[in-house]
């Protein structure tokens, strides 16, 4: 028994060895490659290049670890390079015919190669698997899903975002953000389907509508965005506080304070936070009551807006610090917060 | 000009220290934080190209070092990710001078070295 684990653990190692000198090999051969073509393609502005060694490297595609390797590599200079000299990355793919792996890891059971494949392939804009990706992203594994949906995103842009009609499952909080910053390195879309989705029944598809309106500023969307506080859902109706502070127009503040008494306690931080991005003067009665409030944070955070809606607030805290020592210690911090 | 480029990735690492040769400088190409701070003390470049999360020392201790270990403070700029940006804020706090986030193209770091030499030459 002994003998036999022994002769699997040399088995094992020379195995080991022999891949990692392989990508040893591969790696010496392919890094420099694309940084030479990067280089040559800047300077002659082509970026379907065939420099001395491309027949090489074809011959070395043979093998399907090489492949495996050289795809590893395309990506990792795809992911840190813009313009240009991704494009030359691009295209080198292709012309590897590297994409044929990338597809085939699609159709695998296993989900970690599915989600590869998507990131290959949509990192590297083969826009000709776009359906296969799409019908992805409400995949039951949340990594293929999340991978799909970014990968929709890279390849379509805007228009991409389509999955969000029928999107079953939440999205992250991190899958938000992931996606406006793909979209936010996009050329400026047209955004069709924000209203659709500020309606839709899954809370997570309002949550990120809603933050498209404020990151795009939607300001034609600013009723439907009210409608939003009248939503059951507590972090739909935050949402809404936080992307009015974007969009406002005159009549926002007031129509916040109206709803302001239903609301969470949460959300009425949220929506003082919000009258204080406004900055709107007409407010100033409701603060100044606010900051009566048995609550330190509400008495906080209505002093704060307070004091970036009007200039005559600083007199009615210093009042207030007067008449209450504990307003002492508000006043300093909000002090400081101004001088910062 | 002799410039010093800390990167991990050596796809990276080689293409910037191509596009930098290819302006005309002499380029230090390092691919862990130690070697850098060992070229830093004993090399001392004129410009600092760093990533931030690299092996053995971060691009924020480069930085640390760079601006205060050497006599004359050379400039220095970060290359960084996405979601990275309080690290670039602290590498400024410390004394970057310059930051590009990835992706990037390196004819944009190539302007960005030319500026930055042009400031330091006023």
């Amino acid at each position: 028994m002994a003998g036999l684990v022994v002769l699997y653990c040399l088995y094992y190692s020379a195995r080991r060895n022999k891949f990692r000198n392989q990508k040893l090999r591969i790696k010496e051969l392919i890094d420099p490659y694309i940084s030479q073509s990067i280089l040559t393609s800047m300077e002659t502005e082509e970026t379907n290049l065939r420099l001395p060694g491309f027949e090489e490297l074809q011959q070395r595609c043979h093998n399907a670890y090489n492949r495996k390797v050289i795809i590893e590599e395309l990506i990792l200079a795809r992911k840190s390079l813009s313009g240009q000299a991704a494009e030359t990355v691009r295209q080198l793919y292709t012309s590897l015919q590297l994409q044929t792996d990338s597809e085939k890891k699609l159709s695998s059971y296993k989900w970690h190669k599915k989600a590869k494949g998507i990131q290959e392939l949509s990192l590297m804009q083969q826009r000709q698997y776009w359906k296969n990706i799409y019908r992805l992203t409400d995949h039951h594994n949340e990594h293929v899903r999340m991978e799909a949906q970014a990968g929709v995103v890279r390849l379509l842009g805007f228009i991409g975002l389509r999955f969000l009609n029928t999107a079953s499952y939440q999205l992250t909080e991190w899958q938000q953000i992931n996606l406006l910053y793909l979209l936010q390195s996009m050329p400026a879309a047209d955004f069709k389907g924000i209203e659709r989705w500020l309606h839709s029944q899954n809370a997570s598809v309002v949550i990120f509508a809603l933050k498209l309106v404020s990151s795009f500023r939607r300001y034609e969307l600013h009723d439907l965005v009210m409608k939003c506080l009248h939503r059951r859902e507590p972090a739909i109706r935050m949402q809404a506080f936080r992307t009015l502070g974007n969009i406002y127009r005159e009549d926002t503040a007031e129509r916040i304070i109206h709803q302001y008494a239903e609301e969470t306690y949460d959300n009425k931080l949220e929506a003082l936070k919000t009258l204080g991005k406004i900055g709107a003067e007409e407010v100033a009665p409701f603060l100044v009551e606010e900051t009566g409030n048995a609550d330190q944070q509400i008495r906080m955070e209505a002093a704060r807006a307070l004091l970036q809606s009007t200039p005559a607030a600083s007199e009615v805290l210093q009042q207030k610090a007067i008449d209450d020592q504990s307003w002492n210690t508000i006043l300093a911090q909000l002090e400081n917060e101004i001088r910062a | 000009m002799k410039i010093l480029v800390a990167e991990d990735e050596p796809i990276m690492l080689k293409t910037i220290e191509l596009r930098l040769k290819k302006d005309g400088y002499d380029v230090i190409a390092v691919s862990d934080g130690r070697e850098a701070l060992k070229q830093i003390r004993e090399n001392t470049p004129d410009l600092l190209i760093t990533d931030i999360m690299m092996p053995y020392s971060s691009g924020l201790e480069l930085v640390g070092a760079v601006k205060q270990e050497l006599a004359s403070p050379i400039p220095v700029i970060i290359l960084s990710a996405m979601g990275q940006e309080e690290v670039v804020v602290k590498a400024f706090k410390l004394g970057a001078d310059d930051f590009l986030n990835k992706p990037f193209s390196p004819n944009e770091l190539s302007l960005r070295v030319k500026r930055l030499f042009g400031k330091v030459q006023q």
